[in-house]
């Protein structure tokens, strides 16, 4: 889960979403991207290998019924952390968002206080690192992951720091809205302490946020039939500034049209 | 095309209905004099291309484009032209009516 994550970080190309409503456009700022994004891919590609690699090795033990723990192999990110880590200390921000979701896995032999406070370490750097760059996004989505295993203050406190650090409104207000989704479920997932605050702070400061939205159960933006039209701002014939939104209330026909 | 529309705003005046137009004419001057030798009555804006910043935000390839959005700003049906257009408006013009009461 958390390498699926990390492949998607560095594969996909970092852009807002399509056809995202007016309001989003507006808060231009440029995004910094991973200095070292090169280095960074060559790296993940590597340990992708090494990670399928291992989920296979894995998997056939399991099936010869294998139980000792000290006989399956060793996770490969414990191999990769200083590799990465050494990226991470050259300046690259993929690389500390990888030592934060790797943490436990990359440190079998920690546990306790030292390794939740050698944990927030990693994750307060991460967003550090991640807020306002080209992978804040993929920061926020690794929070629903973090609840599964990290001790929810921790995940809290560093959810709360995004949402001071980051310049994107629509991307504080996702992660307010996972924050507030992390509830246990089943018999595995932890509950983030502050789910109830982080659902309030949501539908009070970020109310026109399409989190916000998608929490009260309204329909998703997009431009198909049966989404939320996308609002923008557009001015008529008068030099008059209208919004979409204007129209609440009544039924629009909207026509894209011309003479030509 | 216009004919159409200007019925359907006429008829409408006294109902909770807009019609919006977004205009992809090159020539400002041209679908302003036009707009005003056919009667274009109802709000519109004049984008200045088919590759303006609204047209080109929503995706649009292809004009005319209709997008039909009930009271609450979701679209409902899309590209409905003529007796269609006057049923979709019909349709949600009732719903309305119904959620209200």
């Amino acid at each position: 889960m958390l390498n699926f994550l990390f492949t998607l970080a560095l594969a996909l190309p970092q852009q807002p979403p399509p056809a995202a409503p007016a309001t989003q456009a507006s808060t231009a700022q440029e995004p910094i991207p991973d200095p070292l994004q090169k280095e960074l891919l060559a790296l993940a590609g590597e340990f992708n290998t090494a990670r399928h690699a291992y989920d296979q090795r894995l998997d056939e033990l399991r099936k010869a019924g294998e139980s000792d723990p000290s006989a399956l192999p060793p996770h490969p990110s414990i191999a990769f952390w200083p590799r990465v880590e050494e990226l991470a200390q050259r300046g690259s921000i993929g690389a500390r968002l990888w030592l934060a979701l790797q943490f436990t896995a990359a440190h079998p032999g920690l546990e306790g206080a030292a390794r939740d406070e050698a944990w927030r370490t990693r994750v307060l750097a991460a967003v550090e690192a991640c807020s306002n760059s080209t992978l804040e996004r993929d920061l926020v989505r690794a929070f629903t992951s973090l609840y599964l295993d990290a001790p929810p203050a921790l995940v809290d406190e560093a959810l709360l720091d995004f949402v001071k650090r980051t310049k994107q409104r629509e991307l504080a207000a996702e992660a307010l809205y996972r924050g507030s989704l992390a509830r246990p479920r089943g018999s595995k997932g932890l509950a983030s302490i502050q789910a109830a605050e982080f659902e309030k702070r949501l539908q009070q400061d970020f109310a026109d946020s399409a989190a916000a939205r998608a929490a009260r159960g309204e329909p998703e933006v997009g431009l198909a039939v049966g989404k939320l039209a996308p609002d923008f701002v557009a001015k008529d014939a008068d030099g008059v500034a209208f919004k979409l939104s204007d129209y609440r209330g009544k039924v629009v026909v909207l026509d894209f049209w011309g003479f030509w | 095309m216009i004919p159409h529309e200007k019925t359907l705003v006429e008829r409408l005046k006294n109902e909770p209905f807009a019609l919006i137009g977004i205009n992809t004419d090159k020539d400002k001057d041209f679908y302003h004099q036009k707009a005003k030798e056919l009667g274009v009555t109802w709000r519109s804006s004049w984008q200045g291309s088919t590759g303006g910043v609204l047209p080109r935000a929503w995706g649009i390839t292809s004009f005319p484009t209709i997008f039909v959005l009930d009271a609450k700003g979701v679209i409902r049906y899309t590209n409905v032209r003529g007796e269609k257009m006057d049923a979709a408006v019909n349709a949600l013009l009732a719903e309305l009516k119904t959620e209200k009461r």
